[in-house]
């Protein structure tokens, strides 16, 4: 199936960062989150794909249109909300709903209308006036009708309330159920991940650390407490290690290794993935 | 003509909440109107270079001159409203296009008021017949078309605080040279230097102002365009 959006050899010299090389693919159908610590360059790679951030090396394609040519088609088939906003301060919910739906030919005003009423959104009062959260809700009722082919989402919860996260959750799936689409989102929200997202693409300090299944990287990575000292020498597949405690990403190797010499394990768990994701980001 | 008139779709968004700020920038103008009118006379006496200042920044401007949240927005990274429309699925030459009408919207109908009211108040009658005094708004509207159209280019180059003072002093350093030019050769002012074309040639000087400002307009849409696909918005 072809890919929504194709991302090749990516490179960006920020003042403090060096994005890239980066290549990755979001295939329909599929949510992928994009995680790493503040600074990575996650919002810095959103607004590459947005052509808002000018990349010194490589291609993005969006349905293979690529973002800083001529065509400018490719902005129709992509919803894009970004972290912060600026400018919609002086307008009301209603004009910006007019002006917003007016861009886009395949514009749900019953999605829409659903949100509005889902998170009681005043729509006559000025945006600048609304509180953090409800100027977020209003951001989001503003681009998930646009029913583009891609979502890019950036920290889309970071300032809702735990229903209104809820809510949007659901939201989110019912969107995907649509058709053949796709969801770009960072988030620091662990919570958010682990009910959406299929893949999760690590960034790390600019660098992309990889692009994984979910369920596969729930299950890579296992905890074992160990009733005696561990050996000194290294042990096949562990990644951390304290005096009673070690975390392997081949568990198969570990558990082997520990059976040949005879050590046994009180205990093992699966990493939940706020863990999984703290071992990947700060892992050096 | 289709892309202006998009264009102006996507700049009647802005314009709908933009009536108090044209109110209070016209309340400002008003007293540039009485200054103009009133110091007319004197200025012909005395060839006042502060007048002529005035004229230029004022048919650069229109009633951005009088609005401080204008200056204040100059000195943002990126005008806010732009940020906002660049990921939607607008075009940029559109969006461009957009900027210089509401640039147009805030200066052309006050500048056209200015350009009556003058005719009507001032001894300006008594030195121009109408056609000669077209002539001259003319001269000076085009003023509009190839400076003031810098103007929304501004909106979307990388500035800071110390960048727009610079600017600010580069572009009154440019206008007081020109002045000074007009005095050291043509013995008069800009303002009476341009009666003095208005009244001698009409239609040339017309037809030139003319087509000097829309090449300007279509080279300053161009150099925007450039400025646009170069920087960052962060």
């Amino acid at each position: 199936m072809r890919a929504l959006l194709t991302i090749t050899d990516l490179e960006k010299q920020l003042d403090h960062l060096y994005l890239g090389p980066l290549d990755l693919t979001i295939a329909p159908g599929t949510i992928t989150t994009l995680a790493g610590a503040n600074g990575a360059g996650k919002s810095t790679l959103f607004k590459l794909i947005m052509n808002l951030a000018k990349r010194d090396k490589g291609s993005i394609q969006l349905l293979d249109i690529e973002t800083n040519g001529t065509d400018e088609s490719w902005k129709q088939h992509i919803a894009y909300q970004a972290q912060m906003i600026i400018g919609w301060e002086p307008f009301t919910g209603n004009k910006l709903k007019d002006f917003i739906s007016s861009l886009y030919p395949h514009w749900d005003e019953a999605m829409f209308q659903k949100m509005v009423a889902l998170f009681q959104i005043p729509l006559d009062q000025r945006f600048g006036k609304l509180s953090q959260g409800v100027q977020q809700k209003l951001h989001l009722a503003l681009t998930l009708p646009r029913n583009t082919s891609l979502l890019l989402l950036d920290e889309p919860t970071s300032f809702l309330d735990i229903p209104a996260k809820q809510k949007l959750m659901d939201l989110l799936v019912e969107w995907m159920e649509q058709g053949d689409r796709a969801i770009f989102m960072a988030s620091h929200q662990s919570a958010d991940i682990m009910k959406l997202s299929d893949y999760i693409a690590v960034l790390k300090e600019g660098k992309l650390i990889g692009t994984f299944e979910k369920d596969a990287l729930l299950h890579s990575h296992r905890r074992y407490w160990i009733k005696k000292h561990l050996p000194e020498e290294s042990i096949p597949g562990v990644i951390d290690r304290f005096a009673h405690c070690l975390i392997s990403n081949v568990p198969e190797k570990t558990e082997a290794f520990l059976q040949q010499e005879q050590i046994t394990w009180t205990q093992q768990e699966v990493l939940n993935l706020e863990e999984l994701l703290t071992l990947l980001i700060e892992r050096r | 003509m289709q892309k202006w008139k998009q264009a102006w779709q996507i700049a009647k968004f802005e314009l709908s909440v933009s009536t108090r700020k044209i109110a209070f920038g016209c309340l400002i103008i008003l007293g540039f109107f009485s200054y103009a009118i009133s110091s007319f006379q004197q200025y012909l006496d005395n060839n006042v270079i502060g007048y002529d200042l005035f004229f230029i920044l004022f048919f650069t401007l229109g009633i951005n001159i009088g609005n401080p949240n204008y200056w204040h927005l100059k000195q943002a990274d990126v005008y806010p409203l732009l940020m906002t429309q660049l990921p939607l699925p607008i075009q940029q030459e559109i969006v461009i296009k957009s900027r210089f009408i509401i640039h147009f919207c805030f200066s052309f109908p006050v500048q056209i008021a200015f350009l009556i009211i003058f005719y009507v108040a001032s001894p300006i009658a008594d030195l121009l017949s109408i056609p000669a005094y077209i002539a001259f708004a003319i001269i000076w509207l085009s003023v509009n078309l190839y400076i003031g159209t810098l103007t929304p280019i501004s909106e979307v180059y990388p500035a800071n605080w110390l960048f727009t003072v610079a600017m600010t002093f580069f572009f009154l350093f440019i206008f007081l040279f020109i002045l000074t030019l007009s005095n050291l050769i043509f013995d008069h002012s800009v303002v009476k230097l341009s009666i003095i074309i208005a009244k001698n040639w009409p239609v040339i000087s017309s037809m030139v102002s003319l087509i000097i400002g829309f090449a300007a307009v279509k080279a300053h849409q161009i150099y925007m365009k450039q400025i646009m696909n170069k920087r960052d918005y962060f």
